[in-house]
């Protein structure tokens, strides 16, 4: 039995024993979801974090940027409790979320002994360890703990190694609307046929992804019908963010939605790209935002976004700027306490040409989990101490 | 190698060296005997077609479906596909995204394809030269724009951790000399043109420019050099560039994880004789033929289209019409679109090819080669294929 199941089956023997029809109905419709959601977006390739939050009144910051700092006057001000600070004007939809109190910023986010490589880093993020010991993801090691193999989902192509346990890895839909199987009868019983029979080695792999196959589809074929309450961008994290709303309204079960947007990898010509993967990340998240609001779900969803590293402070000659090491965090969500969380980076002081980090990922991490009810200890094999942030 | 070369010996043979593969050809490997088999499968690549398009340059798009569809065609009419097989690796070892390339065009793309094939069965410093001149991964790496003054590091860092040595093995200060060392490696348009006069069949092709270029020493894993070559000589020497791809190769061509000493026995193969060389000794060897290395791989999904393209008969692709539309889509919704790797890194491969919203891409393809049972032939496209309904047996999936 599935966790799911499971919980619903237990409230349904309690609401019966009580005699209250509508009460069960209530609860069972609450079972459907649990209480708190994680939301996970990576920016894969290295988001250049000061241009993203901006030290607009730091001269220096202009001298090591000469053709690709964000002008002072574009800037978009975050009054006193984003002390030097300002965010990149492509970011404006987020503005109002930051205003509400709902954004927290969190500057200079790495882990000791930096590593510049995309993929090194990646993986370092993916398994919450710098010592580079761990062959599962920290969201992967709680997945193992839980009994619903739809505790986790994954909104893309492959999943990634976040969400890769030592039992399971997330199941990995990049679209509610094309997951439906088309094939002629004969095939499809030959494959539900196929997917019982044993098999040995790399064979019996594929099998077990064939039966996870099937289980995908029966779950998330019940939420074709949904539909969304908000516009979102044209684009392809937009559609991403809007079948996470259709998976959290339809009751998919996750308590865990992961998912990515690349193209950050800014070596050159950065301003034109850096605006408008800025302008896809703030609008997407905007209107994700409504719709959870309008789902009445606004307070049960906190949304966590990171990138591999930040980018080197002096630009190069390409209009852009190579691998640094710390980067910007966002957290946002009705449940969140916005505001700055860490310091105005310090120029003077830097790394090979790189911010140094002040706070260590695994700290947000153990925000993120305390927000599911999960035991961050367990999930990152120490005890990191949780942001104040909700 | 064992002294019988047996039928099921053929098929594996056939299906890893070319991904493509019937009944009769295989027949006809076993008739050769392993040897001539494997002699047969390396030959020198057949030529390509030459690629020209009526595309301008800004309709990149259709260049890139123009491209797709001139090489998966060439994959399935050639009578070289294991050189294809290997054009495959190289894209996804010395990578490039048609996506991400500003300005290159699909000509650039088609041309370093065919470096692949003119260099790839060679020594590997003779391919890698080759390719830190290419350009399009001078653009796509941005050293097009690496000057002295502020030198870009992108492929300075990606030739020592993807290309070369591997992660652990240099320092930040290496990329950074490495980096210096090839300032003013840069493109320009045949002919000298501008972009916005040259047609799209117009290629870059690759030049140097004193002015740029950082000429002072740099030291580079504790050696003084001044030049990009220099640096190029030092990576292919080194025993681990050969350790590093020679492992990449094993995962590529013989299994997910490949024995230790294979790899040590393989990175001396592929240094000594080139990478045919390495494929000979690999293809003889008593260990490719043992049991647990066979149906050991996760066929890639261009590999998983191009033989059941070819199992079942088809050799001519047009990406234009309907069927092959949604061809070209399902390539997408399986996670690999030719000349446009999700990364740097290429494709990763093996069971995430098989992830949930992937492996139902494949699936779905299964619909239209139902009613062709009887030009499809299964022999080498998996074991156990006999009837059409084989191909949901996780069999298929396998390389």
């Amino acid at each position: 039995m599935n966790r799911r199941a499971f919980i619903q089956k237990t409230l349904l023997t309690l609401a019966l024993g009580q005699g209250a029809p509508s009460l069960l109905s209530k609860t069972a419709l609450a079972a459907q979801s649990p209480d708190k959601i994680l939301v996970v977006v990576n920016l894969f390739g290295g988001n250049d974090q000061l241009n993203t939050l901006v030290p607009y009144r730091n001269e220096l910051y202009y001298r090591l940027r000469p053709q690709i700092a964000i002008p002072r006057r574009e800037v978009l001000d975050l009054g006193m409790g984003g002390k030097k600070l300002g965010l990149h004007p492509a970011l404006r939809p987020l503005l109002p979320l930051w205003e509400a109190g709902t954004l927290a910023l969190i500057p200079q986010v790495g882990y000791p002994n930096p590593n510049r490589s995309h993929f090194i880093s990646t993986a370092i993020w993916h398994t919450a360890d710098p010592s580079r010991k761990s062959e599962t993801g920290w969201l992967g090691r709680w997945g193992d703990l839980q009994e619903d193999p739809f505790c986790e989902t994954f909104l893309g192509g492959a999943t990634p190694l976040a969400q890769v346990g030592q039992k399971r890895t997330a199941p990995a839909v990049s679209s509610i609307d094309a997951f439906s199987i088309r094939l002629p009868k004969a095939l499809e019983a030959a494959f539900e046929e196929e997917s019982r029979r044993i098999r040995q080695g790399t064979a019996e792999e594929v099998r077990q992804a064939m039966r996870a196959l099937r289980l995908a589809l029966e779950r998330v074929g019940q939420l074709r019908s949904v539909k969304n309450q908000a516009q979102y961008p044209e684009n392809a994290f937009g559609k991403g963010l809007a079948d996470i709303a259709r998976m959290i309204a339809g009751g998919l079960g996750s308590s865990v939605y992961y998912t990515t947007l690349g193209g950050w990898d800014t070596h050159a010509a950065q301003p034109p790209r850096h605006a408008e993967l800025l302008g896809h990340l703030a609008q997407g998240l905007a209107a994700f935002q409504a719709d959870l609001k309008a789902i009445g779900r606004y307070k049960d969803v906190l949304i966590m976004v990171f990138s591999e590293f930040g980018r080197q402070v002096a630009e190069n000659a390409s209009l852009g700027t190579d691998h640094g090491e710390g980067g910007l965090m966002l957290v946002l969500g009705g449940g969140v306490k916005g505001g700055l969380y860490g310091e105005e980076p310090d120029l003077e002081n830097l790394e090979l040409n790189a911010i140094k980090y002040q706070t260590d990922f695994r700290n947000v991490y153990a925000t993120a989990l305390h927000w599911i009810a999960a035991s961050p200890k367990e999930v990152l094999g120490a005890d990191f101490r949780p942001l104040a942030l909700i | 190698m064992a002294t019988s070369f047996s039928y099921a010996d053929a098929v594996h043979l056939l299906r890893r060296a070319a991904a493509r593969g019937r009944r009769a050809e295989a027949e006809q490997l076993v008739e050769m005997g392993l040897e001539a088999a494997v002699e047969h499968l390396l030959q020198d690549p057949a030529p390509a077609p030459l690629y020209q398009t009526a595309a301008s340059r800004n309709q990149r798009a259709q260049q890139h479906r123009e491209i797709t569809q001139l090489w998966l065609q060439h994959w399935l009419t050639t009578p070289t596909p294991a050189a294809e097989r290997l054009v495959l690796f190289w894209h996804g070892h010395l990578t490039s995204e048609f996506r991400e390339t500003m300005g290159a065009q699909g000509i650039d793309f088609w041309n370093q394809f065919a470096t692949f094939r003119r260099l790839g069965y060679g020594p590997y410093g003779e391919l890698l030269a080759a390719i830190a001149q290419d350009p399009v991964m001078l653009l796509y790496l941005n050293n097009a724009e690496s000057r002295k003054e502020h030198p870009n590091q992108n492929w300075a860092r990606e030739l020592l951790e993807l290309y070369t040595l591997g992660p652990g093995h240099y320092s930040e200060e290496d990329i950074l000399e490495a980096a210096r060392a090839f300032t003013g490696w840069t493109v320009r348009l045949r002919g000298g043109l501008r972009p916005r006069e040259a047609s799209a069949n117009v290629p870059f092709e690759f030049v140097f420019r004193p002015a740029w270029h950082d000429s002072g020493p740099k030291n580079f894993l504790g050696k003084r050099v001044h030049r990009g070559e220099e640096v190029l000589e030092i990576l292919a020497a080194h025993p681990q560039t050969y350790r590093f791809l020679g492992r990449k190769l094993l995962r590529f061509y013989l299994s997910p994880d490949p024995p230790e000493g294979l790899v040590e026995e393989g990175a001396k193969v592929l240094k000594t004789e080139g990478t045919r060389g390495f494929l000979h000794w690999l293809f003889t060897h008593e260990a490719f033929y043992r049991p647990t290395h066979r149906n050991s791989l996760i066929k890639s999904p261009i590999e998983y289209l191009v033989g059941l393209w070819y199992a079942a008969g088809i050799s001519q692709v047009d990406l234009e019409t309907p069927g092959g539309r949604q061809a070209y889509q399902a390539l997408a919704a399986m996670g690999q679109i030719p000349f446009d790797p999700p990364s740097v890194a290429g494709w990763e491969g093996g069971l995430g090819w098989l992830a949930e919203s992937p492996f139902l891409a494949r699936l779905n393809l299964l619909a239209a080669f139902v009613g062709r049972e009887s030009r499809l032939d299964l022999s080498v496209f998996m074991d156990g294929g006999h009837t059409p309904l084989a191909l949901v047996k996780p069999e298929a999936q396998l390389l």
